[in-house]
C-alpha cells in the first residue's frame, strides 16, 4: 500500500493510488477522503452537471464540494493518528498484537476508522461555519455560497445516521434495525426537510439494509408529513433509480477492470469494487423487483451488467491470490485473522455471483485457490491451517486427504478396539501348530 | 435434577438412558450436536435431521451421509472423544478446548482458548488448594478436590460467592428439587452455614444465605447469561409465532433454567454445608446429567439473543427450536417430554438467496463457540 511512509502526509492529500498505478491496477482508494465519503456515490455528480440540470441540483451533490469539506472536517481531527494506524493495518500485516478480548473493534479495522470518520463529520457539520470557511470553500467548489449553506444541513443528517444510511461491515447478512429506531431514524430525517429526504432514500436502499422493512417504514413516515406528495414521490423515485444507479456502477467496473492483468501484490485488497454488502443489495434488490413485478426491465439489465462485472473482478482477486508471496514462516495472528476474513468474502463474493449467474462460473476458482493451499509446502501455515483454510474455501463433502491423515494419527475409536481377552485369545490361538495348516 | 443419591445409583435397566453430553459444533448444521455415552453400547450422535422435521441418531465415526458437511473442528473432536471409554463430562470440555486451541475453529478461537487455558489451569490448582484447606471433610473420597475444582471452574462458581446463586433459589422457583436430606414432613432444621477459617479476598462476605444477597455478588457468568435471556425469552419467542413450537420450545428452556439453578443450588449448598461432600463419589459421576447439558443450554441461550438480528426470523426461531429438541432428547421420550417432534423445519426457499447458508451458519457456530470460550474466561 506504501502508507506508512507518508502517512501523515497522505492524510491532507486526496488519494495514493497514483503511484502504485504502474504496478497493479489500483483498487478503490482507503485513504481517509475515500472511506468518509465512499458511501455517497448515489449522489456525487459532476460539478458541471449539477449546475446544467435542475434536477441534479435539487437531488444530488456537486463533487467539487467534498474537497473542500474534507479539509474542513480534518482540520485539527485529534483522532487522525488512530485512524491512520487503522486502515494502514487494513489487510493484518501490521496490525500491533491486540487482544480479541479486549479490543473487538480491531477486528475490522477499516470499518472502525470508516465510523470514527463518519462520527467526526457528524460531529463538525452539526456546528455553523464561520462565514470566512464558507467564502473559501466556495472559491475552491466553485460554487455559491448560498448553494453550499443549503447542502451543508442535508449533509450533516446524512453523516448523524450512519448506521442507518451507510453500509456495515463485510458481511451479507442486512442490518435489521428494530422498528421504533428505524421509525425514529426516518422522522429526523424526514424533519431536517425535503432535501435531506431526496438525498437519504437512494442511500437507505443502497446500503444493505432489508428492502421489505425499510421501504414500508419510509412511506409511513413520508406519508405523515404534509407535503406528503412530495416525501413519497421522492422514495418511489428511489427505487426507480437505483437500478441505473447501480447499472452505471457496474457499468464503470466493468470498463476500469477490462483487459487488467493481474500482477503480483503484496498482500490482498483491502477494498474492493463491488463489496460483499454490495453485491447482496443488488441481488436483493432484483428479487424485490421480480416478487414485486415493478421495475423488472432494469432489474434484468441491472442482473446481466453485475453478472459480469462480479465475475471480472472475482478473476482478477483469485489471479492476484494465487500470486500473492505468502510469509513463509509461520504468521503473525493479525495476519492469520485478515486472511480468514479474506477466505470468507471470497466464498461470499461467489455465493452471490453464482446467484447473478450460475455457481459453476466460481466453483472452479475457488478449488484452484484451495487446491494451492493444501498442496504449497512451502506456505507458512500449518497442517491444521492448510485443512481449515481449504474448508472455509469450498464445500467438501468428504474430509480432505489431509484431514485423513491427521485422523489416522489419532486413537482409534474406543468401541471398535478389541478389547483385551479377545487380542490374547487370538494370539493364543495363532500360537497353536495347527494354525499353520 | 435428580439428588446425590439418585444420580450415584448404578445403572440397573439394561436400556440405560446414557449420559448426554453438549457437542460445542462448528459445522454448518441448525441447532447442534450431541452425543450420548452409554457403558456398555458405542456412543451415539444426536443432530437435527436436516432433512425436515425429527431428530437423527447416528454412529459418532461416520458422518458423511447426513445431509451436512462435518467440519475438520467436528471430526476431529468427536474422534478424540469416541477414543476415551469412559467419558465424562470434563473429557469432552477438555477435547474440545484442546481441539480449538490446535486451530480446528480458526486462530481467534486459538488465541482465545490459549488465554483461558492458562487462566484455567492456575484457577484449577487456586481452587484445589483452597477446597482442601477449608471444604474437604475428613473421610471424603481422594479424588474429590479435583473432581469438585473441575466442577467449579466449569460452573463459574467461586467459593467466595455463593450468596449471589442462593439467593433466588430461597424465593421460589426451584425449592422442590433441592435434595431432602431432613425428614419430609418435618422442617429443615436451620442449621449455621459453614464458616470458612479465613477468606482471603472478602473478609465480610462469608457465603451465608439468609443474610439476604449482598448486592455486587458476582453471579457466574453461565448461570448469569441464562437467568438473563430464559428471563426474557418470552419477549424473543412470541409463543404464537410458527404455529406452537416457539411455546413448547420456551417450556423446555424454562424447564432447563430450573434445573440449572438446581444444580447450582446444589452446589452451592455442598460448599455451604461441607459434611454432605462425604457422600459424594466422584467416580460416579454426580450431576453429569445436568453438567454435560449446560454448555448446550449457553449456547442456547447465545442463539436466542441473536434472534432479532438474524437474516430470517422464521429459520433463526426454527434454529434454536432444533436445538432445544436435540437437548430435551430421551430414548424413552413421549409427545409431552419432546415437543415438536413433527414439526418441519422452514425450507431454504425462504432463507435470503444473497446470503449462502451454509458459510453463514458456520460462520455464526464459530462465533458461538468463541463466545462459550470466552464465558470460561468469566466473561458474560
Amino acid at each position: 500500500m506504501g502508507l506508512s511512509a507518508t502517512s501523515r502526509a497522505s492524510f491532507l492529500s486526496r488519494s495514493a493510488g497514483d503511484e502504485e498505478a504502474e504496478v497493479s491496477v489500483a483498487g478503490p482508494g482507503i485513504m481517509p477522503f475515500d472511506l468518509l465519503f465512499r458511501p455517497l456515490w448515489p449522489l456525487v455528480v459532476p460539478s458541471a452537471q449539477w449546475r446544467r440540470s435542475l434536477k441534479e441540483s435539487t437531488t444530488r451533490i456537486p463533487d467539487t464540494l467534498l474537497e473542500p469539506l474534507r479539509i474542513w472536517m480534518f482540520d485539527c481531527y485529534p483522532e487522525a493518528d488512530l485512524v491512520l494506524r487503522l486502515i494502514e493495518s487494513g489487510n493484518g500485516s501490521r496490525l500491533p498484537a491486540r487482544d480479541p478480548l479486549e479490543e473487538p473493534e480491531w477486528a475490522d479495522p477499516v470499518q472502525r476508522a470508516s465510523e470514527l470518520l463518519w462520527a467526526r463529520a457528524a460531529a463538525v457539520l452539526s456546528r455553523p461555519v464561520p462565514p470566512t470557511v464558507l467564502d473559501e470553500m466556495a472559491v475552491t467548489a466553485g460554487l455559491k455560497t448560498t448553494d453550499i449553506t443549503g447542502l451543508l444541513p442535508s449533509l450533516a443528517v446524512l453523516f448523524a445516521e450512519a448506521p442507518l444510511l451507510f453500509p456495515h461491515g463485510s458481511s451479507p447478512v442486512p442490518a435489521v434495525a428494530d422498528r421504533s429506531g428505524l421509525l425514529a431514524a426516518l422522522t429526523r430525517i424526514a424533519g431536517t426537510g425535503i432535501l435531506a429526504w431526496t438525498f437519504a432514500m437512494p442511500l437507505l436502499l443502497a446500503a444493505r439494509n432489508e428492502i421489505d422493512i425499510v421501504l414500508p417504514a419510509a412511506r409511513t413516515v413520508a406519508l405523515s408529513f404534509a407535503h406528503k406528495g412530495r416525501y413519497v414521490a421522492a422514495c418511489d423515485e428511489a427505487l426507480a433509480e437505483v437500478f441505473p444507479l447501480f447499472e452505471a456502477r457496474c457499468t464503470k467496473i466493468l470498463q476500469d477492470l477490462k483487459g487488467v492483468k493481474a500482477v503480483a501484490r503484496e498482500g490482498r485488497r483491502v477494498t474492493l469494487w463491488l463489496e460483499v454488502p454490495d453485491l447482496a443489495t443488488i441481488l436483493s434488490l432484483i428479487r424485490f423487483a421480480n416478487r414485486c413485478s415493478v421495475h423488472v426491465l432494469p432489474a434484468a439489465q441491472l442482473r446481466s451488467v453485475a453478472a459480469r462485472a462480479c465475475r471480472l473482478q472475482f478473476d482478477l482477486l483469485v489471479a492476484e491470490d494465487l500470486l500473492i508471496h505468502w510469509p513463509r514462516a509461520s504468521w503473525p495472528d493479525s495476519l492469520m485473522i485478515a486472511f480468514e476474513r479474506g477466505n470468507r468474502r471470497l466464498r461470499n463474493l461467489a455465493s452471490i455471483g453464482g446467484g447473478l449467474s450460475r455457481p459453476a462460473d466460481y466453483r472452479d476458482s475457488l478449488k484452484r485457490l484451495a487446491k494451492r493451499v493444501l498442496d504449497d509446502v512451502h506456505l507458512g501455515l500449518s497442517i491444521v491451517e492448510r485443512m481449515r483454510t481449504a474448508e472455509s474455501l469450498i464445500d467438501l463433502r468428504r474430509p480432505s486427504a489431509l484431514l485423513v491423515d491427521y485422523l489416522a494419527l489419532l486413537p482409534p475409536p474406543a468401541d471398535e478396539r478389541p478389547s483385551v481377552r479377545r487380542v490374547q485369545k487370538e494370539t493364543v490361538r495363532g500360537l497353536q501348530p495347527w494354525n499353520e495348516l | 435434577m435428580e439428588s446425590v443419591l439418585e444420580s450415584q445409583m448404578a445403572p440397573v435397566a439394561s436400556i440405560a438412558p446414557g449420559l448426554s453430553i453438549f457437542l460445542p459444533t462448528t459445522s454448518p448444521l441448525s441447532g447442534g450436536l450431541m452425543l450420548r455415552i452409554h457403558p456398555q453400547r458405542p456412543a451415539e450422535l444426536i443432530l437435527p435431521n436436516p432433512f425436515g422435521a425429527g431428530v437423527l441418531v447416528a454412529p459418532p465415526d461416520r458422518l458423511d451421509d447426513f445431509g451436512f458437511s462435518p467440519s475438520a473442528f467436528d471430526r476431529v473432536l468427536i474422534r478424540r472423544i469416541i477414543a476415551m471409554k469412559p467419558v465424562t463430562v470434563r473429557d469432552v470440555q477438555d477435547s474440545a478446548r484442546a481441539t480449538a486451541l490446535s486451530g480446528f475453529a480458526g486462530r481467534e478461537a486459538q488465541v482465545l482458548a490459549r488465554r483461558v487455558a492458562d487462566v484455567a489451569g492456575r484457577r484449577q490448582r487456586v481452587l484445589r488448594d483452597q477446597l482442601v484447606s477449608m471444604f474437604i471433610p475428613r473421610g471424603a473420597s481422594p479424588d474429590l478436590p479435583d473432581w469438585l475444582a473441575g466442577v467449579l471452574l466449569q460452573t463459574g462458581i467461586a467459593p467466595s460467592d455463593l450468596s449471589s446463586i442462593l439467593r433466588p433459589a430461597t424465593s421460589s422457583r426451584s425449592g422442590s428439587f433441592r435434595p431432602t436430606s431432613s425428614g419430609s414432613g418435618a422442617p429443615r432444621p436451620v442449621r449455621q452455614p459453614f464458616r470458612p477459617r479465613f477468606s482471603p479476598q472478602r473478609p465480610e462476605r462469608n457465603g451465608a444465605p439468609e443474610k439476604g444477597g449482598v448486592p455486587e455478588a458476582r453471579v457466574p457468568p453461565r448461570l448469569a447469561l441464562m437467568r438473563e435471556v430464559i428471563g426474557g425469552l418470552s419477549d424473543i419467542l412470541p409463543p404464537d409465532y410458527n404455529g406452537t413450537s416457539a411455546g413448547r420450545c420456551l417450556r423446555l428452556a424454562e424447564d432447563a433454567l430450573t434445573r440449572i439453578e438446581a444444580l447450582y443450588t446444589s452446589l452451592a449448598e455442598l460448599l455451604v454445608m461441607p459434611d454432605r461432600l462425604t457422600a459424594l463419589v466422584p467416580a460416579r459421576n454426580p450431576f453429569a446429567a445436568d453438567l454435560g447439558l449446560l454448555a448446550g443450554w449457553n449456547r442456547f441461550c447465545l442463539m436466542a439473543r441473536e434472534v432479532a438480528r438474524a437474516p430470517c426470523r422464521a429459520h433463526a426461531v426454527a434454529d434454536i427450536a432444533a436445538l432445544a429438541q436435540v437437548l430435551g432428547h430421551r430414548n424413552s421420550a413421549g409427545t409431552q417430554d419432546m415437543p415438536g417432534a413433527n414439526t418441519p423445519r422452514p425450507g431454504l426457499s425462504g432463507w435470503p438467496q444473497e446470503i449462502d447458508y451454509a458459510v453463514w451458519l458456520s460462520e455464526r457456530n464459530e462465533r458461538l463457540l468463541r463466545a462459550e470460550i470466552a464465558l470460561d474466561a468469566g466473561r458474560a
